[in-house]
């Protein structure tokens, strides 16, 4: 069949998003990816001991000197996000549930909110022509089809400005992006004192399942809502969300319809899976009542499937181009490894009419090789949250009544499953045929190489597969005849049996089921009937259900939520129905994961000791058919248009490295790798043998090395950004709480807070008391605290708050010294030296298959980088050595590296594992080379290494320096004595002078003390990328006593400050 | 008490009229939740004014029947007072130590009684009330928790077929120290959750 041509704007929609490139530009990016690169780490998710974003911390390192974001006014948005995050949270709390920790995407989703509100209540006009700016940007030099409309600039701003969108893919938490940004446009309209002028908040849905499941999710999060209702509740209206289904909206008064009319227009309207009515234009209906609706006020509207909806539709790319302020749509979400990989079994048409039964055949096998492979490791996938495999079937047609082809396709997929079970020999046949030939497209492609890896290397033969299958997937260990039965007591469900007697294997699910068993028997399936049954549909997640196959249109696409699909069988879809698809598609994928973090195991960092079960990757992608060829065509075009790689050659690249282990053995420091029989991994022996603490007054040590809060930012960043400056250059004011203010602190409340920070870290053993706290706050000697004196005098009674704030941030530093110092008084007798061995995780040994290197991810198939990575491959296997560089990524020679290349990426372009070198690093590499370079004298008689050193769990952590992974180490050999250096590039803006990390220079003399070997010296440095001028102001000290502490300064020093490690070094 | 002088005084010292008698000054005292006294649960009264008069008197709390209704508690089980003794060690790295076994005994210094049910929405709780002997001081803290460990490891609660979402413990503890990578508990403060519980619906 030949492919209907449509008509093709050349740019997808994803690249005209004006809106989002805007915001982008703020960051100085053009792409969603060069801001993702810098906060995708995992650990960066939640909050530091101040109450602020990883995130902001990690922005601010990256994008320090933005013109219209600055560091203040980010840690100001920042600070509104804690704070709405905090009220959805406080109920979860309260229950025990789980509260929320956003994920990198929600939060800049959040702060995108943020940035745009701020500026819209503040000055519309110029928000508008800054957008406009980004269109002509986006206009220039486009074909007349790609052109964007800008904004109708006669009317009024607010009318332009009042809409935004949000485009997310299932699974990306829209709802929970939806009550916060409740929060945050609640809290613009006070603040620019708008909030009388506010009537409604509306959230329109699409039915009332929908209704239902966000009214749970409002109280979830403690947010007042109910369902509308046209008879009451006017009385309270501003209060409560009102949630109403959007076909309940209509021009007249109905018996159960509103008139839009009865709302007045100055509303807050929500808007879920807007996209069902913009199918049919911007003149429907819906988008009439919504705009109707929040003419004065706003709107937010949220979906997956914009690119769906606004398809050939000029008027509704334009609008949704200039409403769109975030996209994470499904490229981004997959890309970052979150839900399900998939592959689609894809076949030309002739191949597939030909060879229908050898193709279905094989998409059973799929299907059973994943419920063989469940079965033969339960345990274990069930620790990754892979639940029993099922099989379905759904077409795309949302009717009650039973769409003649959704009826035909069912009929013929259930005479398929007869013809199987019935006939023994031939299905023998073609599995036989399957596993050793596969099948070979009109391309000449096997479209089943490598699908079957588990049940090839398991050994059985065909004839032994078909008789388990029969056991497994159809409870009919014997074998018989399909038969069909409808249940009267559960409505609309059909169950599939293989003879009376056995337990059903299937179920179909809809609307008209006499109808369809009719059919069924026309079409010499036995069929039957049963009075009185349970629901098996309803049963399907429980632990106990029999059901492998379910085949239904509906459901799916209705708010029904299964972890258990793990194959997709597509019938019926037409080539209008993209949206739908392309949700149905999201909700297949869907992935709870390792310790539920949603993504494939392949792609979560796991804890040592947890490795991924044999085969996992095969439960962990979902297989995709369809019953017809064509139906497959129209699902890839969907998901292309989605941006998604529609192909199953996905590209991981392995890059190898050379490696030069040296000549001697070269010295770290590591913990015994047990004390007593104990692991020391994770603090494990210490929280088993170890006395419990409880939390005292500061020992010496801990007077010495203070606690340090600079309370500064934070009143800059509530301030309003007007008044920043003036006291910037003023030393800053240390204090102390006095008995005046502890007298207001609610010790109770910081009770709780040190507890749950406790338990939050997972530091069990230690007790914390009210005593110790209440002692603590009256002692000076162990923090010091920057804020203006006007803080802290008797003022404004709000004041308080911000007291309690600092004393809990205040005593969570010093829980953690506590907890640090405890830890390393009793492990340091357990220190030692050790040789690098050639196994070490350092060397990059376990990231790629055979003999390690990087593993490369390459988004799409961006044929020019695989290319140009193929080229620096076959440099690396020559040994040329040549310069290579591409798009921002470069390839760092170093021979004194212990492996080379390091790699580094300016722009995400790729993703590498381990993690590319960040700039700091990469200068400090560059700068060493040179030095080597230029003083080929200084190194005669001595030999130099150097080492990236991993972060947690792989590389050489010091607990009692805040968990410091310095990021290098090089050893200076002179003489038979060994130099170990611990080296960190970094910016040190965020931390103060007495920072565990700073201070770790004294440390590690503590600890070369200690070990006692003359032929060792340690030592370490802080290679700061933050200029000196900013940190003298910042910590108010001499240029050189922060360089007594062992800091150089990477920028202003370039020359020297190699020179200057290696003599104190070798002093 | 407080020297109000100064700039912003008397602004100041309206506010603190109108919302530190009520919400400060109240918050140690034993007529709404008193934190401190959580240390013996079967010792809490209350300081109830005698409608009429301007004296007031001790009535006791039962914490432990409050707090299963504040929880909305389906209760299965509510066990008899265990009293415990028992007598310490510190081993060779000083941690502290049961010497010999813990003992039930009439005039143990340790009390401990559970409850145990579930929600409506279906979690399974395990509630541990405990006298603190050791109150506050370091010392009898870590003798207090080490009973408790002790004595939930004897009752077997952290094996995997009680399957308990969360236990409620009274007073700073260790007991998540005992998790094993299977189970799926946590803990959390009875303290905390009463006075939250209590006041949430109040508006306070």
């Amino acid at each position: 069949m030949a492919k209907a041509k449509k008509q093709k704007t050349a740019i997808p929609f994803s690249y005209k998003l004006a809106l989002n490139q805007w915001l982008l530009s703020l960051f100085g990016v053009s792409k969603f990816e060069d801001l993702a690169l810098h906060l995708r780490d995992e650990r960066l998710e939640g909050l530091d001991e101040n109450n602020i974003y990883r995130f902001h911390h990690a922005l601010v390192t990256y994008f320090p000197a933005l013109p219209e974001l600055t560091p203040a006014v980010l840690l100001e948005y920042d600070q509104n996000i804690v704070k709405h995050t905090g009220n959805l949270n406080e109920r979860r709390i309260a229950h025990g549930e789980k509260p929320i920790t956003w994920k990198y995407f929600q939060y800049l989703s959040l702060l995108f909110t943020e940035i745009y509100l701020d500026r819209y209540f503040a000055d519309p006009e110029s928000l508008r022509s800054a957008i406009t700016s980004q269109i002509n940007l986006l206009n220039e030099g486009k074909d007349e089809a790609d052109l964007i409309q800008g904004f109708d600039d006669s009317a009024d701003a607010n009318a332009d400005l009042n809409k935004l969108a949000f485009w997310m893919a299932t699974g990306g938490g829209k709802t929970l992006i939806m009550h916060a940004n409740i929060l945050q446009y609640r809290y613009y309209v006070e603040k620019n004192r708008k909030h009388r002028e506010l009537n409604r908040i509306i959230l329109l849905t699409p039915n009332e399942g929908l209704s239902q499941q966000h009214l749970r999710e409002f109280q979830a999060s403690g947010i007042e809502a109910e369902i509308f209702n046209k008879d009451g509740g006017s009385l309270f209206t501003g209060h409560s969300v009102e949630i109403i289904e959007i076909t309940k909206l209509k021009d007249e008064m109905g018996d159960k319809t509103v008139a839009v009319d009865a709302f007045e227009g100055n509303n807050l309207v929500l808007i879920d899976e807007g996209h069902r009515g913009a199918a049919s234009g911007e003149e429907g209906a819906w988008m009439r009542y919504r705009n109707a609706l929040c003419e004065k006020g706003f709107s937010f509207e949220y979906s997956a499937t914009f690119a769906q909806a606004v398809r050939g539709n000029a008027r509704l790319t334009s609008l949704y181009s200039r409403c769109i302020l975030s996209d994470y749509s499904y490229r981004y979400f997959y890309n970052d490894g979150f839900g399900k990989d998939y592959q689609i079994l894809n076949l030309d048409s002739d191949t597939q009419a030909q060879h229908l039964e050898v193709y279905l055949t094989a998409c059973l096998l799929a299907f059973f090789q994943q419920q063989k492979l469940f079965k033969s490791n339960e345990a274990a996938f069930r620790t990754f949250h892979i639940e029993k495999p099922l099989w379905i079937f759904v077409g795309s047609k949302v009717t009650a009544t039973l769409a003649t082809k959704d009826a035909s396709d069912i009929v013929e997929i259930l005479k398929y499953l007869a013809r199987f079970v019935a006939d023994r020999a031939a299905s023998i046949a073609r599995i036989t045929q399957v596993l050793s030939q596969g099948l070979v497209t009109a391309t000449g492609k096997n479209l089943f190489a490598n699908r079957f890896s588990f049940l090839n290397t398991s050994g059985l033969q065909a004839n032994t597969l078909f008789d388990e299958i029969l056991a497994t997937l159809f409870n009919a260990a014997g074998g018989g005849l399909l038969y069909v039965e409808n249940l009267k007591g559960a409505q609309g469900e059909i169950a599939l049996k293989i003879g009376a007697d056995n337990e059903p294997f299937g179920v179909i699910n809809v609307g008209d089921d006499a109808k369809l068993v009719k059919l069924c028997a026309e079409n010499g399936i036995e069929t039957g009937e049963r009075e009185f049954s349970g629901s098996l549909f309803h049963g399907i997640n429980k632990g106990d259900s029999t059901v492998n196959v379910l085949i239904g249109s509906k459901k799916f696409t209705e708010g029904w939520n299964s972890w258990r699909v793990s194959t997709l069988g597509l019938m019926n879809i037409g080539a209008t129905e993209g949206a739908q698809i392309i949700q149905l598609f999201g909700r297949g994928v869907r992935l709870k994961g390792f310790n539920q973090t949603l993504k494939r195991s392949a792609r979560t960092a796991l804890p040592d000791g947890v490795t991924r079960p044999k085969h996992i990757e095969i439960l962990e992608t979902l297989s995709i058919f369809g019953i017809h060829a064509d139906y497959m065509a129209q699902f890839r075009d969907f998901l292309e248009e989605e941006g998604l790689p529609g192909d199953d050659e996905r590209l991981e690249f392995f890059l190898p490295v050379i490696r030069n282990l040296g000549t001697q053995p070269l010295k770290t420091i590591r913990l015994k790798k047990q004390i007593n029989g104990v692991n020391t991994e994770f603090g494990d022996a210490f929280r088993q043998l170890a006395p419990i603490p409880t939390l005292s007054m500061p020992t010496e040590y801990l007077q010495k090395n203070k606690v340090v809060l600079n309370w500064y930012p934070k009143i800059q960043a509530i301030k309003s950004k007007g008044m920043i400056g003036g006291d910037e250059d003023a030393a800053p004011n240390i204090t102390y709480f006095q008995p005046k203010h502890i007298a207001f602190l609610d010790i109770a409340n910081l009770y709780f807070n040190i507890e749950r920070y406790k338990a939050e870290r997972g530091w069990y053993n230690i007790n914390i008391t009210r005593e110790a706290i209440k002692q603590l706050l009256s002692d000076q000697s162990w923090y010091q605290l920057c804020i203006p004196a006007s803080e802290l005098e008797l003022g404004d009674y709000n004041r308080i708050y911000q007291w309690q704030e600092i004393a809990i941030a205040l005593l969570k530093k010093y829980v953690e010294r506590y907890y640090s110092y405890s830890k390393r008084e009793w492990e340091m007798p357990h220190l030692e030296y050790s040789d690098l061995s050639a196994s070490d995780p350092n060397l990059l040994l376990h990231e790629s298959p055979g003999d390690g290197g990087y593993r490369i991810r390459i988004e799409d198939s961006q044929e020019e980088i695989v290319e140009k990575l193929n080229e620096l491959k076959a440099i690396i296997e020559s040994g040329t050595l040549k310069n290579w560089e591409f798009r921002g990524m470069k390839a760092i020679w170093f021979g004194k590296h212990l492996y080379q290349p390091l790699l580094y990426l300016e722009q995400g372009i790729v993703e590498i594992s381990p993690v590319p070198l960040n700039k700091g690093e990469k200068d400090f590499v560059e700068d060493l080379k040179s030095f080597c370079d230029n003083n080929t004298g200084y190194l005669s008689g001595k030999e130099m290494y150097l080492l990236r050193n991993l972060s947690k769990g792989k590389g050489v952590g010091f607990f009692e320096a805040g968990n410091f992974h310095p990021d290098f180490i090089l050893w200076l050999l002179i003489d038979g004595k060994q130099f170990v250096t611990f080296l960190d590039p970094k910016g040190i803006r965020n931390i103060g002078l007495n920072d565990p990390k700073v201070q770790f220079y004294q440390t590690v003399k503590d600890i070369e003390k200690r070990l006692g070997n003359t032929a060792v010296v340690l030592n370490s440095f802080i290679i700061s990328n933050t200029p000196s001028h900013e940190t003298t102001k910042l910590w108010s000290v001499k240029k050189s006593d922060i360089q007594a502490r062992n800091v150089v300064f990477q920028e202003e020093d370039k020359s020297t400050y190699i020179k200057s490690i290696l003599e104190k070094v070798n002093a | 008490m407080l020297d109000f002088k100064g700039e912003g005084a008397d602004k100041f010292k309206e506010d603190y009229i109108l919302r530190y008698m009520l919400d400060v000054e109240s918050r140690g005292s034993s007529s709404l939740l008193n934190i401190e006294a959580f240390t013996d649960p079967t010792a809490y009264s209350l300081k109830v004014k005698i409608p009429g008069s301007d004296e007031s008197r001790e009535v006791k709390v039962d914490l432990m029947e409050t707090f299963n209704y504040l929880l909305g508690l389906q209760i299965k089980n509510i066990s008899a007072p265990h009293t415990i003794s028992a007598e310490f060690e510190r081993d060779s790295e000083k941690r502290l130590c049961i010497k010999g076994r813990i003992a039930e005994k009439a005039r143990g210094a340790w009390w401990f009684r559970t409850v145990t049910g579930t929600t409506l929405d279906g979690r399974k709780f395990l509630v541990i009330w405990r006298k603190r002997p050791g109150l506050e001081n370091p010392e009898g803290v870590e003798q207090d928790n080490l009973v408790l460990d002790t004595w939930f490891t004897k009752m077997g609660y952290s094996s995997k077929d009680s399957e308990f979402d969360t236990i409620y413990v009274n007073g700073t503890n260790n007991l998540e120290n005992l998790k094993t990578p299977d189970d799926l508990w946590k803990v959390r403060l009875i303290e905390e959750d009463f006075k939250r519980l209590m006041f949430e619906d109040a508006g306070v």
